[in-house]
This record gives structure tokens, C-alpha cells and sequence, in this order.
């Protein structure tokens, strides 16, 4: 679709449906952010988002815890599982998606079965034996369970998504390759890689943020502070059965945003830049 | 990488490119998912040696468990409304927002926001003053002559909330349709517009057929997804599925009763029968996908 | 930080990140050979892990402990593993089933289980080799925290049911502030006057009932306790029929009819106790453990109170003969059973409950002191709402009947289904009398 030359009142309708759907996206934001500046008693007995004024002890306070351990420490460490996740997704799962997007193997279809299987057990009843497995790596308390499983593709996602995309580039090219005398390797860094690329960038966007937000398996394989991410710094504030700091948490929460937002807004410019042109058909 | 140069047999270059693939399965996955299907059998505690049972697990969960057939139904009429509606809503959204207009990069950023937000405190709190009582939707609803309640504490609505919870983040898959909408050729569009063919015809024509293999992504992950849905209702009722299990989505009864009750075998035939339920439809999905879905590799 | 010997194992490991992410798998492999390097002549020396859950206030004065802890043992190390309660249990319940639970611990649910299964160490030797005094604790409450008549922990600080008061709503509508003696007459009288005196949408109290967390069968088994009866029978069985029950829930279904306390959809609204009644607005009482008091506070505009909850001595709607009430702690410290270092997790749970210098580092931040000459000396130096939970906590350690059964196995399942019960009355699915058939019924199968 090329909607780009549009008379001026149609842009307008779009713009201010655009506006007024913002509005019901962001609103939990602006409240969030809004109680990062009030103090615990106004948080849940005023309703209105907006602060009496810009306080900023929630964040000095969230900022260290309390504890003398700082949320620089959490956002470094959040950084390397991140990029070591992207890393090792991006390797792992084009390599698989080629295999069963374009090489015809003996039991290729049983096994992209098996491999969407392994999206459909829930993760709980595997957490107990996963644990024994890297308890006996000695890898608890690293990075490691976080992320050197990824460079072994074991996001199933990531595989079926770049599949799909492979699949929907046409065969003609390869084919123009392989006469060319190109191998199979070859062809997968010249021609599919580049192609796929709006694959990668999702890939890319949705490891990162999906990393950053992960808790449970944070949790359970992180065991001491300097080691904690930040998703783990920001469960410290709450206690249901006891104190609860609720303004540095919303304070840290929000500021906690602020990476995944300019990661998704800088990657997401790769998603808009031009329009794919395939060589072909024109 | 020389020896790659060489013509292979398609067999050896498949399995070259699975090989990481296929440690990572073998090592870190195959191992505790089959572990979970013998567990399956037993009585399985955390901390005793199990003891095998048979299938008095799965007799129970068919037989006698009504909170589990309560929270089958749940997952159900969750799955079959807030699926197809989150694809709607990602789809439509994708297609305004690849539109060349001012802003793009903050009109994404915006809509994807209720995606990061997923999980956090904040949601929780604030889909119970949304939907709570004297919340924005109760006003409205009082604002028309309808009585005022609160969903979020209702059983008969407290679903519903969840479903538009699920629909209100619908970044993912409209991130996806994007990309995909990236990867049409603009060769296509020039063509039929040289042919004359109006915005809509060209959507229908060639946007839709092209988007296929993505449309087809997302619905299968969608299935998956919301028949694991796990979080919205675990932060949304604080971990209980209430108010009166309206909300105990099949996942969460299995997180209460395996790490909640300790029944970790229990929670392992949940967690397998949820495993053929999925397979059972996603297999369907894939059959369909015949008919409809447009392959440039001619669909081998 | 405390971190000892941990912080070796992750240092290169992170460098090694920092570096193999970019250059990808290859470096990565080689960061993975790094922990293997583990040096083994260090295993002669204590470290320690300790885990506990809680909020920034807790976590650093429980820091604080350790390191002073840490001073008094050179060479010995206490690594810290702690954050919110969120998944607390589920790491540590995955570490048990792993082999691998810290040495001293909080533990948030099923210590039975772990008790049952061993997994937890018996303290009543060190008590008879005076490594743990416990010469100025509490012996009823002592008794209350028993299983099988041993002794597997130690309050790390007492608390209990109670009920907040929201001093504002009791001095706008002209009633009086309830006593700690008083009884549920008095309650349903005071709940009843300030549902009527207050404008609409504010009710006396908050139902004894919530959508989650402990509240629904503690009341009852305070209630059964002041019949002579304790909730479960030692061999694990239900120890109350269908006739306690149905006055219990017959007292609350008719309070809620009369507008006392709040309908259904109103009590479902709460989420944790940020968003209860007291703090939205809708009610003057509010029943809960009194291990949130501070947080409580801090989050109220007005001056709330703690009081205790009522008994049914004098009552007539729910008679009793004596003080049901009784401490129930919910922060323990725990030791494993297969801590490498008993002597020195022994030494720690004694300092804890003796040592003045640990009391003034924690204060309150887990309740009261189990020793009472540790909570004499703290209660200077606290707040206003902790000095009136202290006084809640001594009137029931006071006056609570000896009486106590720990819960079975599958006790807190039977507080899920009580939770369940409640509901199913105040939504109206069922009567009283069918959902005292069916806890009845359910109960038999959970216990079965």
C-alpha cells in the first residue's frame, strides 16, 4: 500500500485517530511516571496522573537501593545477557530457518515438527530439571543458562519467523547463484541474509526487549547482587506481606524504559528506511 | 568455510546448518521435557523421590478435577477472542503505520508501548482502577444509563478484561506485520499502479497474498501464546485466577499446583495435555495453510 | 558486597560477555569453560548463603547484619540472596529440588512439605546444648510454631492477625476506638454505626475475605481456638464441622448483607493490601497480618491504629470461652538440614533473636523482637504505628490460649479453599449451606 499521497484532510483523520489511540496506549505510562514523583501516600489515594510537583527522591532513593548497590550495576549486566542473547539468537536460529526453509533433508518435516513442539510445553514444568542441568554446570549464579542456551536455538520462535520470511523470497535468485557456481553457505550470507534483514531487525527488537523484561529465569539463576539485572533490582522494592517502596520502583520502572524505548525506536528506523527491492520482477 | 563450496548432499547441508539447532535441542531441551513426561506418572513432590502412579494423574484432571475443566473453558473463550482480535487490531495498525506520514517513529514507539508495560505493577494497578469501581469504564458505561460495576471484580466480566488487556498489546505482532509489509518488492506496487489498480484492489491483490506466510506467523504464535497465557492473569488477580476462578487460565492452575501445592506431577499432565491441545490445533492451522497462504518457493 | 567467592566465579564470566557477545559463539565457549576453574582450596572456608525476601528497608538492615556478622567471624563470608516475595518461593522450592537451598533462609510456603521431606534441620538439639537461647521468648508462642512437637525454626520477628483502624473515619462518624479486649459484638456494633454515620461507599470494615494472601482461614482458626478446638487434628484431618463453619460464614454473609462490610465486587477490587479499602477510601477497619504496618502507614493520609482481631468471649453471635487468638509469624528463620556449616547457621539464628546489636540494626522491619528483652530495649527508637503493634503483639502472647496443632500438609490448600468458600457466598453462587457441603466435600478430597 502507498498511502503517502493523500489529500489533506484524510491525513489529518488519520493523524488525530493516531493521536486519540496514542492517548489510550500511553496513559498507563504517564501514570506510572506520574507516581514516580509523588510520595507513597498520594500514589494510591490520588488518582490523578499528574504530581503537584517534580520530586526526584524517589529516583535518588530507587537509584541505590538503599543497599549501596546501584542500578548502573543492574544496567550493565542487563546489557551482556542482552547482547549476548541477540548475539546468539540472530547466529542460531538463521542458520536453522535456512536448513528448513530451503534444504530439502531427509525428516525435515518431523523435525520443524519437533521444533514447534518445543513451544508448546508451558516452561514450569521444565523449570525443575533445566535448574538440575545447569546446577550441574556449576553455572548458577552467571550468565551463562541465560545465555548460552541461545546460541543453540533454542527460541523456536525466531526459527519459524525467519522460515516465513525465507520462504517468501523467490527461489529465482539462488537458483541464478548455484549456476554461478555458489555454495549453500554462500548463498545464505549473500543473498538470504541481506534479504531477510527486516527478519533480523524483529529478531533483534523483540531478544532485547524480551531479555530485558524476562524475570523468572533472571530470578532463578541469578543468585547475588552485582549479578542481578534489571528486571530482578526493580522485584526489590515490593513485599506484599510486609514494606513496600512504591515510589522508587515506579521510579526505576520508568527510568528502566528509557533503553528498551530508544533500542525499539532506533531499530524499528530499519523497518521504514526505503522499500525492499528483490532485483526481480521489474 | 572452503568446504562448503563444494556441492553437498542436500542431507549433509541440512544437518550442518540444524547442527547448533540440534545440540541446543538435545542438551538443554529434550532432557528436562522428556524428565516431564515421566513425571507425568508419579507423584512427584520437589523434594521426595517420585513414585509412579500410572495415569491416576490424567484419570483425575478428566475425571474429577473441576477446577481444572473450569480452567480449560477459561483458556478457551480466552484464546478464541483475544487472538483473532489481537491479530485484527496488530494488522490494522500495521498498515496505518506504514504509511509514509510525520512521526512514524513515535506513532510505533506509542503503539508499541503496552507491549513493554506487559508484566509490571503498573498494569496490574492500573487495569483494576480502569475497570474497578468508579473506574473510567464503569463512568462511561454510567454515562449512558448503563449501571456502573466493576469488571475487574466481577466473575461474569473479569475475563473480559484480560481479553482487552491482551488485544490493548498487540506491538508484537503489529512489529511483525511490518517487517513483513517491508519485504513486499515495491516492483509490485509500481506495476499495478501502471495498471491502474486503486489502493484497495492493490491491498487485496498484492499486499494480502505477500503477507500470508506473516499472517499465518502470527496466528500459530498467537494459538501458542494465548493457550500459555500466563502473566496477565497472574499479575492482574495476584496469582489466584479470582475473583471465583474467572480468571485461572490453564497455566496458572499448573504454576498453583506444581510450585503452589508441590503436585509437580500433577502439573506435569497439565502441562502434556496442554502440549496435544496446542499440537492438535496448531497441526490444524498448518493443514489449512494450504489453501490460503502464498509461498514464493511454490510451497514445498 | 557480601558476595565472597561468588564474585569470582562471575567476574571473568562478565568480561568474557562484554567481549564474546560482539565476537560472537567462539569466546562465549570459552567464557563457559571459566566456572569449572572453581578454586577447590577454598572449600575449607565458610561461605555461606542466606536468602530472604522482603523490601529496600529490610534488605539493608538485614545487610547490615551480615556484615556485622561478617566482622565477628574474619574470613567467613554470608552471601545475600534476596528481593520482593514475587517468585521467592518458586526459586527457593527449584533450589531444594536442585540441592542447592541456601544455609539460612525465610520461607514463604509450604514448610511443611520441606519439613516432612527432611530438608529442614531440627533445632531442639541446639537448644539443649545452649548454642540457641531462647530463654526470653515467648514459650506459647514457641509452641505455636512447632511441628510434631519439634522445633524446625525461629520467629525472626512476631506478628500477627490484627486489624487496622483509620482513626479519621472512627473520629468523623463519633465512634469510639475499639479496645484490644473487645469482642465480635463489639466489632459488628462499631462496623454496623460507621457504615451508617459515613457518607456512601464507606463501610465499617473490609470483609474477612480477600482475593488473595493469608486472611481467610486465620480468623477462623482464632475463632475454632476460642471454642477449645484447633483447626486440624494431629493426624492431619479436619478437626471442625459443618456446624462452625456455617456460623462463621452466617455471621459475615449477614454482616455484608446489612451493609457492614462491603459487597462482593468491592471486596474483589483488592490486589495486596495497596489496594484495600482502608487505603481506597471505603473502609474505617481493615483485617490483615500486622507484619505491614509501617508500609500500611506510609501509604494512608490518616493515623491508622493497630488493633487486635476481636474474640468471641462475651459474644453472642459467635460465643467463646477463651482467647483464640495467637501469633502467627509469618517471617521465620529457617536452617537446611544439608548446610555444610551448621555451627556457624546456628550462631547466626542466636544472634538474631539475642544479640542487642542485631536488635538495634532491624528494629521492627520484621516485627517484634522474639525476645522480649530485645523488643524492651528497640521500642524507643520506632514509630508510633509499631509501638501500637507492639502492644497488639503482647496483649496476644498475654492472653492466647496454649492450645495448637500445626497445620497438615495440606493445610494451605485448605486456605485457598476457604478463600473460595467465602467467595462463592459473597458473590451469591451459593448459600451458606451449600458452600459449607462443598468445602466439606472438596476438603475431603484435598486431604484424602
Amino acid at each position: 500500500m502507498v498511502w503517502g499521497r493523500r489529500s489533506g484532510w484524510r491525513s489529518w483523520l488519520l493523524h488525530g485517530g493516531l493521536i486519540a489511540g496514542a492517548f489510550a496506549m500511553i496513559y498507563p505510562l504517564l501514570w506510572m511516571v506520574g507516581s514516580s514523583f509523588k510520595p507513597d501516600s498520594q500514589i494510591f489515594t490520588e488518582l490523578s496522573p499528574l504530581p503537584r510537583g517534580l520530586d526526584f527522591a524517589n529516583y535518588a532513593r530507587g537509584w541505590t537501593l538503599g543497599t549501596g548497590m546501584r542500578f548502573s550495576v543492574f544496567y550493565v549486566n542487563s546489557f551482556i545477557v542482552c547482547a549476548g542473547a541477540i548475539a546468539g539468537n540472530l547466529f542460531s536460529c538463521s542458520l536453522a530457518a535456512y536448513a528448513f526453509a530451503r534444504i530439502r533433508f531427509r525428516g525435515r518435516r518431523v523435525l520443524f515438527a519437533v521444533m514447534l513442539g518445543t513451544l508448546m510445553l508451558p516452561f514450569h514444568v521444565t523449570i525443575v530439571p533445566q535448574y538440575i542441568i545447569f546446577h550441574t554446570l556449576e553455572w548458577t549464579n552467571t550468565f551463562l543458562p541465560l545465555i548460552v542456551p541461545k546460541f543453540f536455538a533454542v527460541d523456536a520462535f525466531f526459527i519459524f519467523l525467519m522460515v516465513q520470511f525465507i520462504r517468501s523470497i523467490p527461489l529465482e535468485l539462488e537458483e541464478a547463484a548455484m549456476i554461478d557456481g555458489c555454495g549453500r553457505f554462500g548463498m545464505f550470507i549473500r543473498i538470504i541474509l541481506p534479504l531477510i534483514k527486516p527478519a533480523l531487525v524483529t529478531t533483534t527488537i523483540f531478544t532485547f526487549i524480551w531479555t530485558w523484561n524476562d524475570f523468572f529465569s533472571q530470578l532463578l539463576y541469578l543468585n547475588t547482587q552485582d549479578n542481578y539485572t534489571i528486571s530482578l533490582g526493580l522485584r526489590q522494592f515490593l513485599d506484599s506481606s510486609g514494606a513496600s517502596a512504591w515510589g522508587p520502583m515506579f521510579a526505576m520502572t520508568s527510568l528502566s524504559l528509557l533503553p528498551v524505548i530508544l533500542v525499539f525506536l532506533f531499530f524499528q528506523k530499519r523497518l521504514v528506511e526505503g522499500i525492499a527491492t528483490t532485483g526481480l520482477k521489474g | 568455510m572452503a568446504r562448503f563450496r563444494r556441492p553437498l548432499g542436500e542431507n549433509t547441508a541440512g544437518y550442518l546448518f540444524l547442527l547448533p539447532w540440534f545440540i541446543g535441542l538435545t542438551v538443554f531441551l529434550a532432557g528436562p521435557t522428556l524428565v516431564s513426561l515421566g513425571l507425568s506418572f508419579t507423584d512427584y513432590n520437589l523434594l521426595d523421590v517420585p513414585n509412579w502412579v500410572g495415569v491416576r494423574n490424567y484419570e483425575r484432571l478428566f475425571t474429577q478435577d473441576r477446577r481444572y475443566h473450569n480452567a480449560l473453558m477459561v483458556t478457551l473463550t480466552y484464546v478464541m477472542f483475544a487472538a483473532p482480535l489481537n491479530l485484527a487490531f496488530a494488522l490494522a495498525l500495521a498498515m496505518a503505520l506504514n504509511a509514509r506520514i510525520k512521526g512514524l517513529g513515535a506513532y510505533r514507539a506509542v503503539y508499541y508501548i503496552p507491549s513493554l508495560l506487559g508484566g509490571s505493577v503498573a498494569v496490574s494497578i492500573l487495569w483494576r482502577q480502569i475497570f474497578g469501581l468508579g473506574g473510567i469504564v464503569s463512568q462511561i458505561l454510567g454515562f449512558f444509563g448503563f449501571e456502573g460495576s466493576s469488571w475487574v471484580s466481577s466473575p461474569s466480566q473479569a475475563l473480559w478484561t484480560l481479553i482487552i488487556l491482551h488485544v490493548w498489546q498487540f506491538g508484537s505482532p503489529m512489529v511483525i506485520f511490518l517487517a513483513g509489509l517491508k519485504q513486499v518488492p515495491a516492483e509490485l506496487y509500481e506495476a499495478a499502479s501502471i495498471d491502474g489498480a486503486g489502493p484497495w484492489r492493490q491491498f487485496r491483490v498484492i499486499t494480502v497474498p505477500m503477507l500470508t506466510p506473516v499472517i499465518f506467523f502470527n496466528l500459530v504464535l498467537q494459538i501458542i501464546n494465548s493457550f500459555q497465557a500466563f502473566t496477565p492473569a497472574f499479575i492482574v488477580s495476584g496469582g489466584t485466577g479470582g475473583p471465583l476462578d474467572s480468571t485461572l487460565f490453564y497455566t496458572l492452575y499448573l504454576y498453583l499446583q506444581g510450585f503452589g501445592n508441590f503436585r509437580m506431577g500433577y502439573a506435569a499432565a497439565m502441562g502434556w495435555i496442554l502440549l496435544v491441545i496446542i499440537g492438535a490445533v496448531t497441526a490444524l492451522a498448518f493443514f489449512s495453510s494450504r489453501y490460503w497462504v502464498h509461498y514464493e518457493d511454490a510451497g514445498r | 558486597m557480601a558476595a565472597g567467592n561468588d564474585t569470582r566465579i562471575t567476574e571473568p564470566t562478565a568480561a568474557a560477555g562484554r567481549r564474546g557477545v560482539l565476537l560472537g559463539a567462539a569466546s562465549l565457549l570459552a567464557g563457559a569453560a571459566l566456572p569449572f576453574r572453581r578454586a577447590r582450596a577454598q572449600d575449607a572456608k565458610v561461605n555461606m548463603r542466606i536468602s530472604w525476601w522482603g523490601s529496600d528497608d529490610r534488605h539493608q538492615r538485614t545487610l547490615k547484619m551480615i556484615k556485622l556478622w561478617e566482622s565477628r567471624n574474619p574470613g567467613a563470608t554470608m552471601a545475600a540472596q534476596y528481593g520482593g516475595l514475587i517468585g521467592y518461593q518458586d526459586k527457593l522450592s527449584t533450589e531444594f529440588a536442585g540441592r542447592n537451598a541456601p544455609d539460612v533462609m525465610q520461607i514463604a510456603d509450604n514448610r511443611e512439605s520441606l519439613i516432612a521431606s527432611g530438608r529442614l534441620m531440627l533445632l531442639d538439639p541446639y537448644i539443649a546444648s545452649g548454642q540457641l537461647n531462647l530463654a526470653d521468648a515467648n514459650k506459647s508462642v514457641l509452641e505455636t510454631v512447632k511441628v510434631g512437637g519439634k522445633l524446625y525454626s525461629i520467629p525472626w520477628g512476631l506478628a500477627g492477625g490484627c486489624f487496622f483502624f483509620d482513626t479519621k473515619v472512627f473520629a468523623d462518624t463519633g465512634v469510639e476506638l475499639p479496645g484490644l479486649g473487645w469482642n465480635w459484638d463489639d466489632f459488628a456494633a462499631a462496623a454496623r454505626k460507621i457504615s451508617k454515620a459515613a457518607p456512601k461507599g464507606m463501610y465499617g470494615s473490609a470483609d474477612i475475605w480477600a482475593p488473595a494472601g493469608t486472611r481467610a482461614f486465620y480468623p477462623f482458626e482464632f475463632f475454632l481456638r476460642g471454642r477449645g478446638k484447633t483447626a486440624f487434628t494431629e493426624a492431619g484431618k479436619l478437626n471442625f464441622g459443618a456446624n462452625e463453619l456455617t456460623e462463621w460464614l452466617s455471621f459475615w454473609d449477614g454482616l455484608r448483607r446489612e451493609g457492614a462490610v462491603p459487597p462482593a465486587e468491592v471486596t474483589a477490587l483488592e490486589n495486596g493490601y495497596e489496594t484495600s479499602p482502608i487505603i481506597a477510601g471505603r473502609s474505617a477497619m481493615y483485617p490483615i497480618n500486622s507484619s505491614i504496618a509501617s508500609s500500611l502507614q506510609g501509604l494512608s493520609k490518616n493515623k491508622l491504629v493497630v488493633g487486635t482481631i476481636p474474640s468471641g468471649l462475651g459474644s453472642k453471635a459467635l460465643p467463646a470461652t477463651q482467647y483464640g487468638a495467637f501469633i502467627n509469624t509469618s517471617m521465620q528463620v529457617y536452617v537446611n538440614a544439608a548446610t555444610k556449616f551448621p555451627k556457624q547457621s546456628i550462631e547466626f539464628v542466636n544472634m538474631i533473636t539475642n544479640d542487642p546489636e542485631f536488635a538495634k540494626i532491624q528494629l521492627m522491619s520484621r516485627g517484634v523482637s522474639l525476645s522480649s528483652k530485645m523488643a524492651a530495649l528497640v521500642t524507643p527508637d520506632i514509630a508510633p504505628i509499631e509501638q501500637s503493634m507492639v502492644q497488639m503483639v503482647q496483649y496476644v502472647q498475654e492472653h492466647a490460649t496454649p492450645l495448637y496443632v500445626p497445620w497438615p500438609k495440606a493445610g494451605s490448600q485448605i486456605q485457598d479453599l476457604m478463600q473460595r468458600t467465602h467467595q462463592q457466598v459473597a458473590f451469591g453462587q451459593a448459600s451458606v449451606a451449600q458452600a459449607v457441603t462443598r468445602f466439606i466435600d472438596e476438603a475431603g478430597q484435598i486431604m484424602e
